[in-house]
């Protein structure tokens, strides 16, 4: 079985949003998305680090991590929340109850409250599209092709050796959730 | 059941005019979504966050829907709704009187930039062709300091041509642009790039998102990169590591410049017989020779051929980078000492090595000198790609039927967007009596808004803004005409390079509005010249027939199947008998003999206009540059909800310690101000932001400021050497400003 997921290579990421926007069209997002991009040392967004000339400044795209052991899916009293065989973690909105318990399991912010509708929703990988055998649409739409979509537990898939080749880590080990959604670290500054 | 349609259009937005290809999806007349265009190589399957939101334009609320006539005062709001007829029947009678009162040419049509749209633009200035009115060239609109230095250098428009475009460069530096932020696509070459082990180099006063992704950054004071290039070039010759061969083979540096009054040598000043022939010191036969049949040409040192005391253009360059050692570059430029030493050594050895620039480099007072510097510094190297014997030719479209319509009568009067100011304000050099503007938010974007609002405004006798929404322009027209976004009309692109793709109509455009071309089509037979207007795909098909071999067999029809790949022609693998620019001398020219009443003959550094190390400084010590968003197509895609979403307000960025010494805080509201003008924003504490300079982006409309606009403040100088280059360029970025907490 795959174990669909993303890597996100932080080198090539710009923080344009593209992704975040990208989401919106394709999954009818009227407010919010559910990529967001967040600075990865948490500094106010789009704001440098340090003192000139040494300054860095690094993005990081945020989605639904699609854990092996997801958070949300214990803590969903509707059984809303399933992980299908392939790793993609789904929230199905029918189901909801609005008790918003998924928002505070989730240690990534990855879920999103719709005023409007009084559900919560999340990303499912563009599930639509996975079907169709497309990519995600934040992949497609990645300018800098920062963003890579593939099969995890395939040890020769792109993903997987972009992992070991770049030591590719993911977010918050602490919590145990085994995250589908892998980052390559920035390269260090090679002086000329 | 709903059935769903695809359109392959494309996205003319201005970036850098190389546009997206997208796919539509239209499902009940209404289309639906964007997406990128599949191209066979993945690299041009692309989309911005911009282009992802066109629909929120396209359907935005505020969308013009009518022609509207002003019913009250100038900019007081209030309208008239007109049928189309009244509106052009109003508009072709009013066009007629000013022109009978004050002349063809004080009609004048200002257009933004042929990247928003091929024949739109063609279509544009074919009626002011016909009108035999004034063209306003929007180059000057910030985008001139570049065109006037690869002129006077290179002999083309494009220095990126020259120094860019370089095949397998082991170092990429981008100078005073950012195109992680202002054109996305172009960034994803230089990771690549970067991947590949290639160093990435970043040169600008702003710590921007490419900044981020630089092995090295240096950090220059606004408008000083002159004197980095020739601190630069002080290490070069210091080192030896100047391409001596590309210099005396392609550049003047050969070339005799007599003393007395510093023009070329040339073979008349030596012999009643001689002509204009430039002349080198033959070291083979110690005698000054005419330049093409020397023997042995010196490159440098003083001579005194026939008695007349000269020095080589080499000699000349090399005394002016003697006066530039790394240390005093370091001291103008902020750039620390050893960082210029380790670039000049890397830009010299490590190449080829390309220089990518873009406009924004140029919108200081004298940017057109920095456009020149760093290309002397390109040609010191040889880091130069060689043109053809016809220069570095792009496609060759047929646009002569556009720019002169009839062959029996002359076409429009050309004016810099600068020039206008005057000839509106002061009737200089002829007055403008009326303007049309046309895909431009000039109020807006245009510096000096307060004299354009005071001294320009109220002396146009008629003002049409075609436009999608009610701007700045559009709030102080007489007529505003409703346009169509770029999904709702056809229209050609180019790009990605090398295709050209069909911006296809997607659905028909909606309320009552119009695209430009149609427009002027339905205006032109109430100006007597409808025979020269035509519907869109023919306009398209006219431009595509010149013959070139490039787009050979290229027509609506085939674009219609999708983009077209630009067929190049092929390079001469020996570029070197036949390189050819297309300068007075038809080499590189550092030294510039039309410049000399200006004192820059050569690359010298001068500080701008509105230094930080004038006297002005003691009143307003900040220097003001205006980045580009990543949120905005300039002024465009203000207006998309989704990107406000994510860029809700302008921000003045500040460095921490200049916000420390004004007692300002992050989020604190901030006046900006000088002797022009004021602007109230919500100050943002980055140190990415170098002390000294704040910025603070451009695009914004005056409705998102607190209060006042950003171009308030910026200055409407015209520097006479770019006049006498090519045209005087808007300096955005060139002008002091004080901040305070309000």
């Amino acid at each position: 079985m795959p174990r669909y997921g993303l890597v996100i290579d932080l080198e090539r990421c710009i923080g344009c949003h593209a992704c975040a926007i990208a989401c919106k069209v394709e999954n009818d997002i009227e407010q919010g998305s559910w990529m967001r991009v967040e600075m990865l040392d948490g500094q106010p967004l789009d704001t440098a680090r340090g003192q000139s000339p040494k300054l860095t400044m690094h993005y990081l795209p945020l989605a639904c991590m699609h854990c092996q052991d997801p958070p949300c899916m214990d803590a969903c009293p509707a059984n809303a929340i399933y992980r299908r065989d392939d790793g993609v973690v789904i929230l199905d909105t029918s189901k909801c109850n609005g008790c918003q318990d998924c928002l505070s399991a989730c240690p990534y912010g990855a879920i999103l409250w719709v005023e409007t509708t009084g559900v919560a929703t999340k990303c499912h990988l563009c599930a639509h599209r996975l079907e169709k055998g497309l990519e995600p649409f934040c992949a497609l739409c990645c300018e800098t092709k920062a963003i890579h979509f593939g099969d995890l537990s395939d040890p020769q898939s792109r993903v997987s050796q972009l992992i070991t080749r770049r030591s590719g880590y993911t977010l918050k080990l602490k919590e145990r959730t085994e995250p589908a959604i892998y980052y390559l670290p920035p390269l260090n500054q090679r002086p000329v | 059941m709903s059935t769903e349609t695809v359109v392959h259009t494309a996205c003319p937005a201005h970036c850098s005019g190389n546009a997206c290809g997208i796919l539509a999806h239209v499902r009940d007349g209404q289309v639906s979504k964007l997406e990128p265009a599949t191209f066979p190589d993945n690299r041009y399957t692309r989309i911005c966050q911009k282009g992802l939101t066109t629909l929120q334009i396209l359907y935005h609320p505020d969308r013009l829907r009518y022609p509207l006539r002003r019913a009250g005062a100038r900019g007081e709001g209030k309208w008239q709704q007109l049928s189309w007829d009244e509106a052009l029947d109003y508009v072709a009678e009013r066009l007629k009187d000013v022109a009978a009162k004050h002349g063809r040419r004080s009609v004048a049509w200002v257009l933004g930039g042929p990247g928003s749209g091929t024949v739109k633009f063609g279509a544009y200035t074919r009626f002011a062709g016909c009108f035999q009115g004034t063209r306003v060239s929007t180059w000057g609109y910030g985008d001139a300091a570049g065109p006037c230095g690869t002129i006077s250098t290179f002999g083309a428009h494009q220095l990126g041509d020259f120094v860019a475009n370089l095949e397998e460069p082991r170092l990429n530096i981008c100078w005073g642009t950012n195109p992680a932020e202002s054109g996305p696509f172009r960034m994803r070459s230089l990771l690549d790039a970067k991947e590949r082990g290639v160093k990435l180099v970043v040169i600008d006063p702003i710590f921007t998102i490419t900044a981020s992704k630089a092995d090295e950054f240096l950090a220059v004071r606004p408008g000083t990169d002159a004197a980095l290039a020739l601190g630069m070039m002080h290490q070069i010759l210091e080192d030896g590591l100047e391409d001596r061969d590309f210099m005396s083979r392609y550049t003047v540096g050969p070339y005799l410049v007599r003393q007395d009054n510093s023009r070329y040598l040339r073979g008349r000043d030596l012999s009643p017989d001689g002509d204009d022939t430039y002349m080198v010191w033959d070291m083979a036969v110690g005698e000054a020779r005419v330049a093409d049949s020397a023997v042995k040409p010196a490159l440098e040192g003083s001579y005194n051929p026939g008695s007349v005391s000269c020095k080589t253009a080499f000699q000349m360059l090399k005394e002016l980078i003697q006066e530039y050692p790394p240390s005093r570059a370091a001291e103008i430029t902020g750039v620390s000492e050893d960082k210029i030493v380790r670039m000049a050594r890397a830009y010299a050895t490590l190449k080829p090595a390309a220089i990518l620039t873009n406009n924004g480099l140029g919108r200081t007072y004298h940017g057109d000198i920095t456009f020149r510097a760093v290309g002397t510094l390109a040609a010191l190297t040889g880091n130069i790609r060689l043109p053809g014997p016809a220069g570095h030719r792009g496609v060759q479209y047929n646009w002569g039927p556009f720019l002169k319509p009839r062959a029996d009568q002359p076409s429009y009067s050309r004016l810099g967007i600068l020039n206008m100011y005057d000839a509106i304000a002061r009737g200089e050099p002829y007055p403008v009596r009326a303007a049309w503007f046309a895909f431009i938010n000039f109020i807006n974007q245009c510096t000096n808004n307060n004299r354009i609002l005071n001294e320009i405004i109220p002396e146009l006798e008629f003002i049409v803004v075609a436009d999608m929404f009610m701007t700045t322009t559009a709030q102080h027209a007489d007529v505003v005409l409703p346009v169509c976004t770029f999904l709702e009309f056809t229209d050609m692109v180019n790009g990605p390079h090398p295709y050209i793709q069909l911006q296809q109509r997607v659905i028909p455009p909606l309320y009552e509005s119009k695209s430009d071309v149609q427009i002027l089509r339905e205006l032109a037979p109430r100006l007597g010249f409808d025979e020269y207007f035509k519907t869109e795909e023919e306009f398209i098909d006219l431009l595509l027939d010149s013959g070139d071999p490039s787009i050979e067999g290229i027509n609506v029809q085939r674009l219609k199947e999708g983009p077209a790949t630009i067929k190049s022609p092929p390079r001469p693998t020996d570029h070197t008998a036949s390189a050819q620019f297309r300068t007075p001398s038809g080499r590189i020219e550092f030294y510039v003999e039309k410049l000399l009443p200006f004192g820059e003959a050569l690359p010298v550094h001068k500080e701008p206009l509105e230094s930080n190390r004038t006297p002005l400084a003691r009143k307003y010590p900040l220097s003001l540059v205006q980045v580009h968003s990543k949120f905005h197509v300039h002024s465009s895609y203000v207006k998309s909800a989704w990107l406000h979403e994510l860029d809700t307000e302008p921000l003045l960025e500040i460095n921490p310690a200049d916000a420390s010494k004004r007692q300002i805080q992050d989020g604190d509201l901030v006046e900006m101000f000088n002797d022009r003008g004021q602007v109230k924003v919500k100050a943002k504490l980055n140190a990415g932001v170098q002390p000294g300079v704040v910025n603070l982006t451009h695009g914004w409309w005056p409705s998102h400021f607190r209060e006042g606009n950003l171009n308030a403040l910026t200055n409407d100088a015209i520097n006479p050497a770019q006049e006498a280059a090519y045209e005087a360029n808007m300096c955005m970025n060139d002008n002091l400003v004080e901040v305070r907490k309000v």
